[in-house]
């Protein structure tokens, strides 16, 4: 029992001395905060740039409308010092009729503009769609803008054979803006979308991923290290394989919890400012003590899985490129709960769902995406804990009948078929 | 710590052999190191002297035959009553020295409280007193040999096997190490090292065992086996045609040396008669009757082995 501990006690300590865990510790939640804010944060600060407007109006009815329409909107319409952001310029007509919309960029040269704005005759029946033409699509922002000014400038020339007022017509125009509340397991409501639940389950997913791949590839990097320095001879010699696989697993199992429990007190700290500033960060408004029990326990389940299997990479490899290669299934396995991560989060319940839930080595993130979505049956929760208890104690049988003979293998690279041979004969 | 816990030898092996592949590294291998002894295990290289060690550690199973240590198979109280230092010398380079002795003395069940003084002991012994803090990366590898030795004797072990100790040491430190390991004989441990270089051995060791192929060349005492191969070397220098001794029936081989020829006498040859004869032939101006070294005995019973193992029986020309 005491080279137990002497094997997890070195196995922790000098995993957390590594620059790598200091590194990862403090880099994962700065890049996953800067992952989800940074784009809000962006989103909202809009740039202090003037943009040059060409229209070519062949309708004649909508460059006035538009333009008075872009003057509106104390916000959006004009920058920090009171200027207007966007300059609308007409085309003239010789202008208008050089524009090829396959080769539009002479015709914005000549006019000195920034984007043109081609709206057909047929935009005001519904035939036709305006189109804008930009070296630049990506900055969303002054194409919604614009797109949404030229509605309203259209309908209300659809209308305006009407005598309706354009502020009537713009109130009669305006679209509904639906919420959606999410009802919780006490039936209690709170305001979420899909950005809040998908980041929230993704969230967690991340933080299991990183975890047991970085700790899953120090259990294999150190084996690799005792085997090419030859302190596994003395090992052996000194305590059980199974003393030593157990010792090292235990060992990166303390490390990922030192991890997590940063992890959590910095993200408990985020969440204390956060309400304190009487803004509750949403992401984490969803996570209850018992999903953080549920999280706690497949998290472990699916450490313990992966890491019987790192160690198991370790011990049959010789060198750190055929480890990479060697692991290289074992990281796409934890990748591919990510890549189902929209459908999980949009159908919680769905048959995809429920069948990848029930694949121990996508059973911790999707369960975990699970339960932080919609709770799932208690039936399939059992169940996949179950196959999960049963997965990781096979898991660490075969890799101890192939840890011993591994670990002393150098040299030369272990087949399959003596992998079999090694698990049947032990 | 050196409880004589059950009867028997420090070390028996019994006709074990183990093989990787289609190679038989070890063939029904049976020695025997009693208590007390320094053990050599000689032989050439890749003669099976590391695979014997490691079968003797459970590093690797026999299989066939047995191993007992202290009369008892393997179990982990055995495995803290043995010191193993590797031939391929390594040690985890990124810890401190300090730390590093503590984590080898606890996997052999000694807290870090017993080990602490017991490394400054050493450290100061191997003269590298103040590096306890330093990491092994930043030492040289000379310095880092010793860090291992010291790895392999820190929890007072009754048996230490060290596997070709001596190699990549300098003069210096092999004869530290070498005054260790008597100093350690001193104090009751039983001490098995392997070498292919015999002048270690001969300085040494109380028993020998000498492998080839894998199989047990010759084994005893040291004086036993000298005794055993007899005054039956001569040192000679001559003046004049020595051709005549080639093939002489009193003769079993020589070997030319600087200065001088060195024979070995056939089975039963009086070096009396030699004399005798040589004298009417040659002038003599030096006939020495000497003690084989080991050196002599070694190179002498690998050939007469390595003859032999090809066509088995067929007498040697």
């Amino acid at each position: 029992m005491h080279k137990l501990l002497a094997i997890i006690r070195r196995e922790y300590v000098e995993s957390v001395r590594t620059k790598a865990f200091i590194i990862s510790t403090l880099l994962v939640p700065v890049l996953m905060s800067a992952a989800i804010f940074l784009p809000q944060f962006l989103a909202r600060t809009t740039p202090q740039t003037r943009l040059r407007v060409g229209v070519v109006d062949s309708t004649g009815k909508v460059f006035q409308k538009l333009d008075g329409e872009l003057a509106l909107d104390r916000e959006k319409d004009f920058l920090e010092g009171g200027e207007r952001r966007y300059l609308l310029s007409l085309a003239t007509p010789e202008q208008a009729a050089m524009l090829d919309p396959n080769v539009p960029g002479p015709v914005i040269d000549q006019m000195e503009v920034d984007a043109l704005v081609e709206i057909g005759e047929g935009v005001i029946s519904g035939e036709e769609r305006p189109t804008y033409y930009s070296g630049n699509v990506g900055d969303f922002q002054p194409i919604k803008r614009i797109e949404d000014a030229l509605s309203a400038v259209v309908i209300a020339v659809r209308l305006g054979e009407t005598s309706l007022t354009p502020d009537q017509v713009r109130s009669l125009a305006r679209q509904v803006d639906m919420k959606s509340v999410k009802i919780d397991q006490e039936g209690k409501a709170s305001e979420r979308d899909f950005m809040h639940e998908y980041l929230t389950a993704v969230l967690f997913t991340i933080a299991l991923y990183s975890s047991t791949l970085m700790s899953g590839m120090a259990l294999s990097r150190g084996l690799l290290e005792e085997k090419a320095n030859r302190v596994v001879e003395v090992l052996i010699s000194s305590v059980t394989p199974f003393q030593l696989m157990t010792g090292k697993i235990l060992g990166q199992a303390l490390v990922i919890l030192s991890q997590l429990g940063i992890w959590a007190m910095l993200g408990f700290a985020l969440y204390a400012r956060g309400a304190s500033a009487g803004q509750t960060p949403e992401l984490l408004a969803g996570v209850t003590p018992s999903l953080l029990a549920y999280l706690v326990l497949y998290f472990l389940l699916g450490y313990f899985l992966y890491a019987a299997l790192f160690a198991g990479v370790g011990a049959v490899c010789t060198t750190e490129m055929e480890a990479q290669q060697t692991q290289m299934p074992l990281v796409l396995m934890q990748i591919f709960p990510f890549l189902m991560a929209m459908a999980i989060v949009r159908q919680p319940g769905s048959t995809l769902a429920v069948v990848l839930s029930m694949i121990p080595f996508f059973t911790p993130s999707v369960m975990v995406m699970r339960l932080a979505l919609s709770p799932p049956p208690a039936l399939q929760v059992v169940a996949s804990i179950a196959i999960l208890v049963f997965a990781v104690i096979a898991a660490l049988w075969v890799v101890s009948k192939v840890f011993r003979v591994g670990i002393l293998m150098t040299g030369k690279k272990m087949t399959l078929g003596e992998m079999v041979r090694w698990v049947r004969a032990a | 710590m050196t409880h004589q816990t059950g009867a028997g030898p420090a070390l028996a092996l019994n006709d074990v052999s183990k093989s990787f592949g289609d190679k038989q590294a070890v063939r029904g291998l049976s020695l025997e190191v009693p208590r007390g002894a320094v053990f050599g295990l000689l032989g050439p290289n890749g003669a099976g002297k590391s695979t014997t060690i490691r079968m003797a550690l459970n590093i690797y199973l026999p299989d066939s035959g047995s191993v007992r240590l202290f009369g008892a198979p393997w179990s982990g109280e055995i495995s803290n009553r043995i010191g193993y230092l590797p031939e391929e010398r390594g040690l985890y380079t990124k810890m401190k020295v300090g730390d590093l002795l503590i984590y080898m003395a606890a996997i052999k069940g000694v807290s870090a409280r017993q080990a602490g003084p017991r490394i400054d002991r050493w450290l100061e012994k191997v003269d590298l007193p103040r590096c306890r803090d330093r990491k092994l990366h930043e030492l040289s590898k000379g310095m880092q040999q010793k860090i291992q030795f010291i790895s392999t004797v820190l929890h007072n072990p009754d048996l230490i096997l060290l596997d070709e100790p001596f190699s990549g040491l300098d003069p210096i430190n092999t004869d530290l190490l070498k005054d260790i390991v008597v100093e350690l004989k001193g104090a009751g441990r039983t001490i098995i090292f392997s070498t292919h270089i015999m002048e270690q051995a001969e300085r040494l060791c109380d028993q020998i065992c000498l492998i080839n192929g894998g199989r047990k060349v010759l084994d005893g005492t040291l004086a036993s086996i000298k005794g055993g191969y007899g005054r039956n070397s001569v040192a000679l220098a001559f003046e004049g045609d020595g051709e005549f001794l080639k093939g002489h029936r009193l003769v079993r081989s020589l070997n030319p040396y600087n200065g001088f020829l060195e024979l070995r006498l056939a089975e039963g040859a009086d070096p009396q008669q030699l004399l005798s004869e040589i004298a009417g032939r040659v002038r003599v101006r030096r006939f020495e009757v000497l003690e084989p070294s080991l050196h002599d005995i070694f190179i002498e019973s690998i050939r007469e082995n390595e003859a032999a193992l090809p066509r088995e029986g067929a007498p040697h020309a």
